[in-house]
């Protein structure tokens, strides 16, 4: 079985797949007893639906299906102060996403994600212990659904 | 200066500050490795700006200032651990007053959107410290994003 080790997203290596964005590089604003941070543009192209996740995995764990949605980005965020990890193919959203194709990410708390659309995508996953994420995506006519990895399944490890 | 001690936002009727989303209300799917919840409708009206607050202090903290926005509505939820929103539906053209001001416990999972022109404090933690997100698109207008004393004077907020 093909073995994929995930890497930090970065914006050079994400670039094929969307775009990460630490937000603690954008201007700091601040008071008394707190700092905060913001994109300087919509951090995504439409309106989108607010979802939550707990996830009770980490790797190592198997892939052997994803998803992707071709009328919506989809937002990613880390929601406890752990990282976690995500797994995504360019793949033909057309076709099915190939276990070739196959990458893997890390995102840590302060950065955020956007895939954008057409990207096959796993579920994030915790890094080590459970924890939850945060995800926007616009719900469409178009059914979500989770298709099989052609040549997969692939193992996640960091 | 007076005091006030923050209910539970679940306790709490949000209608006349916007909408409250409990996310574990929300349809979900439940299995053993995870479990996932969404909105049946989106939050927002238009696409925003993404931010982050990290937030630290003691078991008091003074409301003394509030902004609003009238160019855009804002989301707020809680990211690792609860946190406490102090908000006022006071006169938006105006100052936020004390005796408007209420603050409210949100946990992970909590999501609310304030309407145009709700007054509101930074959150801050429950206990210690804690980070939370934001998406807002304010007009670049000064007044948009200026921070208005309480009148007539701060709210203390006792954890």
């Amino acid at each position: 079985m093909k073995t994929i080790q995930a890497v930090h997203a970065t914006p050079e290596n994400f670039a094929r797949f969307g775009t990460v964005t630490r937000l603690t590089d954008t201007d700091c604003f601040q008071g008394d007893g707190w700092k905060c941070w913001l994109t300087e543009e919509p951090c995504m192209d439409q309106p989108a639906h607010f979802g939550m996740t707990y996830v009770r995995t980490w790797p190592p764990y198997e892939v052997a299906s994803m998803e992707r949605h071709t009328k919506t980005k989809e937002l990613m965020v880390c929601g406890a102060g752990k990282p976690i990890v995500v797994a995504l193919a360019d793949s033909d959203p057309a076709g099915h996403a190939q276990a070739d194709d196959v990458r893997a990410f890390l995102l840590e708390p302060g950065e955020i994600l956007v895939i954008n659309k057409g990207i096959w995508h796993d579920a994030c996953r915790a890094v080590e212990g459970p924890t939850h994420y945060y995800f926007f995506s616009l719900e469409t006519d178009e059914p979500a659904v989770f298709q099989p990895l052609d040549g997969g399944p692939v193992t996640i490890t960091v | 200066m007076t005091t006030t001690t923050p209910v539970s936002i679940k306790d709490f009727d949000f209608t006349p500050y916007g909408r409250y989303w409990d996310l574990k209300q929300e349809r979900g799917v439940r299995t053993e490795k995870y479990e996932a919840y969404m909105t049946v409708d989106p939050p927002m009206e238009r696409p925003l700006r993404f931010g982050m607050t990290t937030c630290e202090n003691g078991p008091a903290f003074d409301v003394d200032s509030m902004e609003r926005h009238l160019s855009t509505e804002e989301i707020l939820f809680a990211g690792d651990k609860p946190i406490i929103l102090s908000i006022a539906a006071s006169d938006p053209a105006a100052a936020p007053r004390a005796e408007d001001v209420v603050s409210l416990r949100m946990e992970p999972g909590d999501l609310v959107v304030l309407k145009r022109g709700i007054w509101h404090d930074a959150c801050h933690a429950v206990e210690g410290s804690a980070m939370y997100y934001f998406l807002s698109y304010s007009s670049p207008e000064p007044g948009e994003t200026a921070w208005i004393p309480v009148t007539p004077a701060p709210v203390r907020v006792q954890l």
